[in-house]
């Protein structure tokens, strides 16, 4: 299989007042053809950082990036701006999480989306709009001809969010990110995003970055999920793996945590204990540890140092950094976690 | 729109109202007799006593306020059957005290200078203001972002009398590059017109362009952080496109209602400009008015000004409301 997007050991760190911001510090991954990559993690650690920086979208900030971004031969972060505009659009597209806010206020919805059209394809407006009549008819948007007409304000959130998608499919990119696209919608329309998305990638052939909070997103849409937990990989592997063996205790906890409605008589709601650790002083050693229920188990002392994302003895498409051993990670699954998945 | 657009109508009539109320009180509140202040030099009580009665001074005052008004709708006519009968066509506004001259052929003689100075002012602090508001925010921090934030700080705290002095001692009197500021008719003498509002044009613009490029800077800023902008740029548009096109876009709608109002608050008068520069327009017209208590003259211009100020707020509104899809629909 032929990588879309290898993503090499990306750090983007920002100076700020109080300090070195390590939003995102040494994080890898790729996605193929046609395949659907999740990035999961709570509020902070990093996900949005990480999909501006694959766009480029850091430059001209005080942003420091380094790594390697390679997407179409060319390393987003050694290339200039002229040179990722033509990548933008048309090799990667990006959906935003708030519509409302990613759409100009005072242009009409069709011109956007001709837009977005014309940077990469040397047609006449007329053209444009022609084309930008269909993506919103194939988004799912009732009426097109005469939504064109329409500012974004006049659309509810879940048709916002297709016009969004219409505008970033309009030149069929080779991979399509996603930063929370349904957090904003309620769940029925956020359903109906969802299908729509992997209709399109059926039909448009696209690869997808699905960046969400949300493991039921992930199960719906994914392929292969990262886990990120303050600016750092913590488990990575396929959809089955992470929500079915899950490795790191983070992933426990995200996973023990989600409400259920049947037998609710003894499921309890696991919070994961304490908060997300700040960006610019973290814990020494695994980041995760202040929060880890297990760290006493571990043979290795947490706070020694952060574990290497390394391959599980069975598998080696399913990494985890956990100090941990695999055998206590096992046990410890069987007996505490899985009676409550 | 258009039920829109009767109700302002109707709001800015009532201001008028409100605002000629006003005025027609000055009249009676100052400590001046109008009576006594148009009698002149060699007044006797007899000729006061016609006096008053040649101005309606001596019928209750809301009928003369009445009459007033009447005169501004449809003319008016004073000593009406008498020999020395005068008629005073609508727009009425009286007749000056100092010159006996129709107020509103005062204003009607004066109003070209005040719309030259405002003409050529208003483009020109459009221009030095924007360019320079839009460098600073595409160039932020660096030394011409520092420069042109200078030159604006200057240009807000130094005042039109000092600046245009200054320019007047230097570029006029000093090095002889630019001939003294006056006014001639534009139609008659284009060249001598153009040369003569040059200092005050220079004045005008460059202070006033201060405020429009702390606005296009502040405004510019603000937009380029939104959400919109990081999607503008992720679909690979150029950065001039982004600047141009979405930025400005969003940046400029403060901006228009800025200068809408201030170039109608200009149209009323530029007074301390003409005052300074000598130049004879409607805002030197009301310093002279005030100076003698001209008070026909003085209603009439304050009334002009009020007019363009209400119909400027009314333009800008209307403008705001094409700019903004939002209010538009609202
Ligand atoms: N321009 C910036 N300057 C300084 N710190 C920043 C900047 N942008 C992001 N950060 C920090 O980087 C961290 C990661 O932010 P990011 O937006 O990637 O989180 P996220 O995982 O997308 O969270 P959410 O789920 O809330 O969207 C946050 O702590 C944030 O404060
Ligand atoms: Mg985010």
């Amino acid at each position: 299989m032929t990588a879309i997007l290898q993503v090499k050991d990306l750090k983007v760190h920002f100076q700020t007042d109080d300090g070195l911001v390590k939003a995102v510090d040494g994080v890898s991954f790729e996605i193929e053809a046609g395949k659907t990559l999740g990035i999961v993690g709570e509020s902070g650690s990093g996900k949005s950082v990480t999909s501006l920086a694959i766009m480029g979208l850091h430059k001209g900030s005080r942003a420091a990036v380094s790594g390697e971004i390679l997407i179409d031969g060319v390393d987003v972060n050694q290339a200039t701006e002229a040179e990722v505009n033509k990548l933008r659009g048309k090799s990667m597209a990006m959906i935003f999480q708030d519509s409302l806010a990613a759409l100009h206020p005072f242009f009409k919805v069709g011109d956007q989306i001709a837009e977005a059209y014309q940077v990469h394809n040397k047609v006449s407006k007329k053209a444009a709009q022609q084309v930008a009549v269909e993506m919103l008819g194939r988004v799912g948007i009732p009426n097109p001809t005469q939504r064109m007409e329409d500012f974004p304000h006049q659309f509810s959130g879940g048709m916002r969010q297709r016009v969004m998608i219409a505008m970033s499919l309009s030149c069929n990119p080779k991979l399509l990110i996603a930063d929370e696209p349904t957090t904003a919608l309620d769940v029925t329309v956020q359903a109906q995003i969802l299908d729509l998305l992997r209709d399109l990638q059926r039909e448009f052939g696209s690869s997808i970055l699905m960046i969400t909070h949300d493991l039921g997103v992930v199960a719906e849409i994914a392929d292969d999920v990262l886990l990120m937990y303050a600016g750092k990989a913590i488990e990575r592997g396929t959809v089955r793996e992470l929500l079915k063996t899950p490795e790191h205790p983070y992933a426990w906890g995200l996973l023990t945590s989600i409400p259920k409605l049947t037998g609710a008589t003894d499921s309890e709601l696991l919070a994961i204990p304490g908060t997300p650790p700040s960006l610019i002083t973290l814990p020494s050693g695994c980041s995760f540890s202040p929060r880890c229920s297990y760290k006493n188990r571990s043979k290795v002392d947490c706070e020694s140092a952060m574990p290497e994302l390394a391959g599980v003895k069975s598998n080696s498409s399913h990494l985890v950094s956990c100090h941990l051993s695999e055998t206590d990670r096992v046990a410890i699954f069987k007996s505490e976690i899985a009676p409550k998945l | 729109m258009l039920a829109y657009l009767v109700r302002r109508l109707i709001g800015g009539a009532t201001v008028m109202v409100l605002v000629s109320i006003f005025v027609f009180g000055l009249f009676f509140v100052l400590p001046a007799d109008p009576a006594r202040l148009a009698c002149g030099k060699s007044c006797t009580p007899e000729l006061m006593a016609e006096i008053r009665h040649t101005l309606e001074l001596d019928i209750p005052l809301p009928a003369q306020y009445f009459r007033f008004v009447k005169g501004i709708v449809s003319g008016r006519t004073y000593l009406a059957g008498s020999e020395a009968q005068l008629d005073c066509a609508a727009p009425c506004l009286g007749y000056s005290y100092q010159t006996d001259e129709l107020v509103t052929n005062l204003l009607k003689d004066r109003a070209p200078a005040t719309l030259s100075i405002a003409f050529g002012a208003s483009i020109l602090w459009l221009l030095i203001g924007l360019s320079s508001g839009i460098v600073s925010a595409l160039r932020r921090a660096t030394w011409i972002d520092k420069f042109s934030q200078g030159a604006a700080l200057a240009g807000a705290s130094l005042q039109i009398y000092f600046v245009g002095l200054v320019l007047q001692f230097f570029l006029v009197d000093k090095l002889g590059w630019l001939s003294s500021p006056g006014y001639v008719s534009p139609n008659d003498y284009p060249m001598e017109w153009a040369q003569g509002m040059i200092l005050p044009w220079l004045t005008l613009g460059f202070l006033l362009s201060a405020i429009y490029a702390r606005l296009t800077r502040a405004g510019m800023i603000e937009v380029m952080s939104e959400d919109y902008i990081r999607t503008a740029r992720a679909k690979g548009l150029t950065s001039r496109s982004v600047n141009f096109k979405h930025v400005m876009r969003a940046a400029i709608t403060p901006i228009i209602t800025v200068f809408g109002l201030d170039l109608g608050q200009l149209l009323g008068g530029a007074v301390i400009t003409e005052y300074v520069f000598n130049i004879p327009g409607l805002g030197k017209l009301a310093t002279e008015a005030v100076s003698n208590v001209d008070l026909p003259v003085i209603v009439g211009t304050v009334l002009v000004a009020a007019v363009f100020i209400v119909m400027a707020n009314i333009v800008v509104d209307l403008v705001y409301m094409i700019l903004d899809p939002k209010v538009r629909l609202a």
